[in-house]
Formats: C-alpha cells, structure tokens, sequence
C-alpha cells in the first residue's frame, strides 16, 4: 500500500499506528460478530438465548459499574477538592481516611459481603426486579472500584489549578465549580476520562463474571445467590459449561479432538471465549487511548 | 513545632485504622455471641407443623390439606398459598440448613476454631509473599523488555507481517510464516494471561493436580490480568519518565542510549532481570530508577487485587482446607463471627503490605532528596 502524502503509511497500516484503540474496537466487534454467527449454527436455540442473555447482562452491570463508578468518582474527588482547605483539614483527612479504609478492602471480598445483603434483601422481596437487581450489583461493584476514577480526577484538577489559565478564569469571575467541570474535566480531561471508563468497564467485566461464578459454584443451598439475573461468569459455572471448560485438558494432550470444541462444546467455550476475549480487547482499546492521546 | 515524617504519619494511619476496623468488628462478634440465637422456623407456620396426620412432604397430602383448610377456614387462596410455600421451605431446610440437621449445629467464634484457622492463614500469607514477589519480578523483566522494544522501533508480529506481504520469494515466505507463528504464540500468551483463574484451572484439571500450592503460585501470578496489568503500569511509568526533559541533558552529557541487548553501548542481558546491575553509564538506568520510584506506590492497589486474585482461585476451585474457602463455607452456613475473623484477616494482609510499602517509598524518598 502506497505511503500518504505526509510520508506516513495509509490504510491498515495507519491504523495500526495511530488509531490502535479503534483498530480494537473493530477487531471485538468483528470477534463477537462472528462468535454470534457461529452459535447460530452450532448451538441450539435455547441455549444460545441464554448465552445472548447472560452476555447482555454482563454488558449492562459492567456499563452500569462505568456509570456509576464515574458518579461516585467525580463526587468524592469534588468533595476532597473542596474540603482540601486549612479550615477544613479535619473533615478532609476523616474522608481520606474513610476512603482509604475502602481502598485496603479486596474488591472481591468487599463484593462478597455486598451481595449477601443483596441476597437478604432479595430474599425479603425488597429487589425484585431483573434490572433493580442489575443496579444494585453494579452499584456494590463500583463502591470498590470508583476510586480510581476519584483519583484520576482529583490528579488532573489539582494538575490545573496551578496553571495560568485556571488562575485568569478565577480572576474573571467565573465560578470555581464551572472552572473545574467545564475547563478542566470536559475541555481538557475528556480523554483521560474515557481512558479511564474503558479500564473499569475491563475490571467490571472481570469482577462481574468472577463474583458470579464463585457465586453460582459455592453458595448452593438456600443461600444461593442464583437468583440474580445471570451473566457470563454464572454461566460458566453451569455443569454443562464446566464440563465444556474441562474438555481443553483431554484438547491439549489429543489435539486431533480440536474440532469437537467448535462443535460438541460451544456453550462453555464461547462463554470463556467472551469473557477472555473481552478483556483483552479492552485492555488493548485502553492502551490505544494512552498512546493515541499521550496520557 | 517539627513536621511529623510522611512514614510515621502513614504508619499511624494504618495502625489506626486496623486498630478502629478491629475495634468495630469485634463488637459486631461481641454482640452477635450474647444475643440469643433466633428461631428459624417462621411463627406462621409452627400449628401446622404440630398436625401429625398430614405429610406435608406428600403432594397428594398437601392438596388434600389446601382444599380441607379452603373449605373450613376463611383464608384466601393467596394467604393458604404463601402458607404452604412456607411450610415447603421449612420442610426443605431440613435438609440443608447445618442448624437443623442432626449433630449439625453452627460453628462459633471460639480459641478452637480460631486455631484451626490459623495454619490456613499462614499458608495464605506464604502463597500471597510469593506471588506478590514474582510478580513485581516478572512484570518488571516484561516492562523492561517491551520498553527496550519499543525504543528500537520494534513493531508488532502482525505489523511486520503485513509489510513483508508485498516480498516474494522463499525466504521472505519463511519469514512470513515465522512471524505467523510468533503472533499466535503471543496471542495464546495473551489469552492465558487475560483468562480469570477458574478458565485456566478447569481447563487444565483434568490433566493435572489443580489443588497444590505451586499451581495456585502459578496461577496466581499469570491468571485474572494480574502480570499483565502490573507490567503494563511499569511500562506506562518508564515511557512517561523517558519523555522528561532530565533525559535529554543525560544523553547530552553522552550516556549510552542503545537499547539492543548485548551490544557493547546497549543493555547488559542481565538488566531484564537485575535492571541496576552493568547499567552505568546507560540512560535507562536513571529513567528505571524514577520510574520504579514511583511504581512502588502502586503496589499499595496491587495487594488489594492480588488477595482477589487468589479469593477467585480457592473459591472458584474449591480448594478443601484452604482460608478463602472455608471463607465462603462460613458464609453458606451463615456462621458471621467467622467470616468477620477472616475477613479482618485478609483486611490485615493488605494493610501491613500498605505499611511496608510506604515504609519502603519513604525511604527510597529520603536517599533521593525527595522527602
């Protein structure tokens, strides 16, 4: 392929270059794609409704975690910016203090402890809803999460507020809650944002589906935590997508049974398909914003 | 008055807060131990329980029951409905509940089972210190290496793939295929290391002993995004530090700037594993000794990820005898004061890790002027 005026290459190349992120983007769609195209032919109907139900579910909690993740994110990190003053030092090392009592807590143990409430709760009929149950898992994930996005915005303000313009705006009379979110965090933090969206989009995904699959796999009896809407990780932890999972073993030592796996054991393979998958396209997707921005 | 030191400061901090978090969940156990413990079988239901000439595990016997009760009492169907759910469920937790199984009583907080905890902690702890040590090894010897190839303008398998369509020829064929190759084995590198733990171990349980330490070692260190992650912040931190104006003055000053493995002005081999070691000289020292200055601090997140990492594995694995699975039996049997030792347990790890690492940052602070 001929090199573009500018003496750089065009085409796939470019891509290749500069636009990594999209490049990645195109690659998982045409992965899902054709994973989807796949199990039209090779799964039954029912089962394949499941895995399309259990991957939009999964797509949903991790989007609602991205949503609410950067809610919580930016109200704490507004908060620590305005209570970062002398006369409000106390109140601000308690926050940080408290903030960081949560950081120490593992994510998937802190996850645990949330979804026996959520259990209870289900249990006494307070969640019924498919969706209500959706949100509060997702709002349970990102209590462990959305400090990096806290930390993310607070790093860029502060990185702000010393420059001139910051300064000059203040000076004019614009207010510093307008100063903050309009020039700081939209105008010049945009990328850094979405950077930090897909990341926790990829640890979403990754939490979701292991919460659910340790879920699914020990908590059996009347505690079982079964009744959530099922995702990819609950899916997994089916027997029947188990014993798919145990089959690469037998694969791996008699690889003239490749062609079984595409064909007898599509459920599980294409559920632990989507999920690895996933996560490497989004990691990839979010390093191709770092390079592409120069985050 | 003198400033306090960042390294007490923190140090309190920590120290304070397992003291409060401490504080507060032994009250929890405190309570829960000197409150009775509750009856599990609903009032609702307990006069029914007493009529000895139904079964209530018979279905003919139930319907019986439904339309005796629906003509004799002034109940509505909706009310007798949830009555028998209730005895249903009560019938079946007979079965499952431990409480209510012969010789099945709930286990509780005692010095005993504190004890028999305690060699499963101390196995967590060992299997934590390791794979928290290989790791930082690892993804620094990964970081450094994709630094260095990135720096001769290495590009990626596939890339160079595609420029080589346009060559014929049997050598450039070879190479093509060469190049093939070495994409689909990072590729398969790449799946291993993207996989959450559960996909690695129930692929490989039917060939080998999954519930040994060294696999869980192992899969602790390349399973769940972990090596990948911590070698890609590394990596992020040796670009941002090779782009600082303080680079450009050492390579003026005419330090080495070659990063081809081997080569008399290039890096040692041996700098992938002992980065510090044949490194003067060479400007790459001076950019992994500011990068690694500030990666240390992320170990601090890394902890909290590492103990999920190896939650998922005992959990998801079912691993007998291991913490995070007597953790979510304690859970299953609703057995509280337990979960609460364990979890300020694994709340302790992540805290002295914390401690160590500022205690390590600080340091380092003070022999670099930074403090």
């Amino acid at each position: 392929m001929p090199d573009g005026p500018d003496g750089r290459p065009r085409g796939l190349s470019h891509l290749f270059d500069s636009r990594k992120d999209l490049l990645w983007a195109l690659i998982w769609s045409g992965g899902v794609l054709s994973l989807w195209a796949w199990l039209n032919v090779a799964l039954n109907a029912p089962a394949r409704l499941q895995v399309q139900t259990a991957s939009l579910n999964t797509a949903l909690g991790a989007l609602g975690v991205v949503v609410l993740s950067l809610a919580f994110g930016w109200a704490t990190a507004l908060t620590l910016h305005y209570l970062d003053r002398p006369r409000r030092r106390k109140l601000y090392f308690l926050v940080t203090f408290l903030l960081n009592l949560i950081r120490s807590v593992p994510q998937m143990v802190g996850m645990l402890m949330g979804y026996v409430v959520l259990t209870a709760l289900i249990r006494g009929e307070a969640l019924g809803a498919e969706s209500a149950q959706l949100l509060a898992a997702s709002a349970v994930t990102s209590l462990f999460v959305f400090q990096e996005v806290s930390d993310l915005i607070r790093e860029r303000i502060r990185h702000y507020m010393q420059s001139d313009f910051v300064n000059a705006l203040l000076v004019c009379g614009v207010r510093e809650f307008t100063v903050i979110n309009r020039e700081i965090l939209r105008k010049n933090s945009l990328a850094h944002i979405v950077q930090k969206g897909v990341a926790v989009f990829g640890s979403a995904v990754f939490l979701v589906c292991s919460i659910d699959f340790i879920i699914s796999v020990g908590l059996s009896t009347d505690v079982s935590l079964s009744n959530f809407p099922p995702t990819l990780g609950s899916m997994l932890a089916k027997l029947d997508s188990k014993q798919d999972i145990l089959v690469i073993g037998t694969v791996l030592a008699d690889p003239s049974l490749i062609p079984t796996l595409f064909v007898e054991h599509v459920q599980g393979i294409s559920v632990a398909f989507l999920i690895v998958f996933t996560l490497l396209c989004v990691y990839k997707i979010s390093n191709g914003l770092v390079e592409r921005y120069r985050l | 008055m003198p400033a306090v030191s960042p390294v007490l400061r923190h140090a309190a901090e920590h120290l304070f807060a397992l003291l409060l978090v401490g504080g507060a969940l032994a009250a929890v156990v405190v309570t829960m131990h000197s409150s009775p413990p509750a009856d599990s079988t609903p009032g609702a239901i307990e006069a029914y329980l007493d009529i000895d000439s139904v079964n209530f595990a018979s279905p003919l016997q139930r319907t019986l029951f439904r339309e005796a009760f629906a003509e004799t009492h002034a109940m509505s169907a909706a009310a007798l409905d949830s009555v028998l759910q209730l005895l249903e469920r009560d019938r079946l937790s007979r079965f499952t509940d431990p409480e209510k199984k012969a010789g099945g009583a709930r286990e509780r907080l005692t010095w005993e089972s504190a004890a028999r905890l305690l060699p499963m902690y101390v196995s967590f702890l060992v299997v934590y210190a390791i794979v928290m040590v290989v790791t930082f090894l690892a993804a620094r010897t990964i970081a450094i290496a994709r630094f260095a190839a990135m720096k001769r303008g290495r590009a990626s398998f596939v890339r160079e793939y595609f420029r080589q369509v346009g060559r014929r020829g049997p050598v450039a064929a070879v190479g093509r295929i060469g190049l093939l190759f070495k994409a689909i084995l990072r590729g398969a590198a790449y799946g291993v290391f993207f996989s959450p733990a559960y996909v690695i171990a129930y692929a490989f349980r039917t060939r080998i002993d999954t519930e040994n330490l060294l696999f869980m070692v192992l899969l602790g260190v390349v399973s769940n995004g972990l090596l990948i992650n911590y070698a890609n912040k590394f990596y992020g931190l040796l670009v941002s530090e090779s782009r600082k104006g303080y680079v450009e003055t050492a390579m003026v000053k005419g330090l080495r700037t070659s990063y081809r493995f081997g080569s008399p002005d290039g890096l040692p081999l041996e700098a992938l594993a002992a980065p510090l070691r044949r490194l003067r000289g060479h400007v790459f020292r001076h950019i992994y000794l500011n990068a690694r200055f500030q990666f240390i601090l992320s170990l601090k997140e890394h902890a909290a990820f590492l103990v999920t990492g190896l939650v998922i594995i005992e959990m998801a694995l079912n691993i007998k005898g291991h913490l995070c699975y007597t953790l979510l039996q304690h859970i299953l049997f609703r057995e509280y004061d337990l979960v609460i030792l364990i979890v300020f347990g694994i709340f302790s790890v992540v805290k002295a890790t914390e401690l160590v690492v500022d205690i390590w940052h600080g340091m380092l602070a003070r022999r670099y002027g930074n403090a």
